[in-house]
């Protein structure tokens, strides 16, 4: 399925750090040179871009707005209002 | 130098992000409220000291994150947490989805996979982690914050921030996965219902 050649190993095992932006210069352009000729590593790239935004999305709850009153109050209190 | 007279305008913006990191870290409304509330005054008192133009949502972070790890965690019971397993290969997830897909199917078993887990599903996962992986998964997948961000406000070196960060999305990757399965969408031997 993928994973077939030192450049697909190589490419899977950076895969997060490279996701992240935190690949140096070179090795991320070696990355992207494999994902744009490999398409097993690409769709498997693809998958996990995915699903880290759609744990970002998902996790997110929103303020309560009595708590963003309280803070607003709080706050007002100290400025001296 | 900030201005405090724009610190409510500012940083409230910022309130479901810090809430919403709050959640997972306390693991609880009231705690995580309380945590918000305190974070912002003590942002409030400090605001001085913010340097305008840079990034007010990590000092903020830095700030939430910091009391948390100072006078949160400790009061507290934790809740249950899973283990880490050593023998989680990369791409828990896609591995399993790929195998389990077949091209009769209208709906790709991807497609299934993430219709399953809904909000309250994903939060219980991330709340299953440890604490150490938990942190460095929030911070970096649900904040976007770099490593060097990530190592900052955690008082760690980049190194750990990667390892725990890269144990902690395998974890995530299983428990997500486990989810999916009970939900009842996709069964022990990959097939759909």
């Amino acid at each position: 399925m993928f994973s077939r050649s030192d450049s697909c190993v190589r490419a899977i095992s950076r895969l997060h750090t490279y996701l992240d932006g935190e690949v140096r210069i070179l090795r991320r352009v070696r990355i992207r040179m494999h994902l744009r000729a490999c398409r097993a590593c690409e769709r498997a790239y693809l998958f996990e871009q995915k699903l880290i935004r759609f744990v970002r999305e998902r996790a997110r709850v929103d303020a309560p707005p009595e708590m963003l009153e309280r803070i607003r109050l709080a706050i007002r209190e100290r400025a001296g209002h | 130098m900030a201005d405090r007279a724009n610190f409510e305008r500012e940083a409230l913006l910022y309130a479901t992000s810090l809430y919403t990191a709050a959640l997972h870290m306390t693991r609880n409304r009231a705690d995580a409220e309380d945590l918000v509330q305190e974070t912002y005054l003590k942002a409030y008192k400090a605001y001085g000291q913010f340097t305008e133009g840079t990034n007010l949502r990590a000092w903020l972070h830095r700030i939430l994150t910091n009391t948390f790890i100072n006078s949160y965690r400790k009061k507290k019971r934790r809740p249950r947490e899973i283990e880490l397993a050593d023998d989680v290969g990369d791409l828990y997830m896609y591995r399993r989805i790929a195998s389990s897909d077949t091209a009769k199917e209208t709906r790709s078993a991807e497609e299934q996979v993430f219709d399953s887990l809904k909000g309250a599903h994903v939060r219980r996962a991330i709340n299953s982690l440890p604490e150490a992986y938990r942190m460095a998964v929030l911070l970096a997948d649900i904040q976007g914050f770099s490593y060097k961000e990530i190592a900052a406000m955690l008082d760690i070196p980049i190194g750990t921030v990667m390892s725990r960060l890269h144990r902690g999305r395998k974890a995530l990757q299983q428990v997500l996965w486990e989810s999916a399965q009970e939900h009842g969408l996709v069964d022990a031997a990959g097939d759909r219902r």
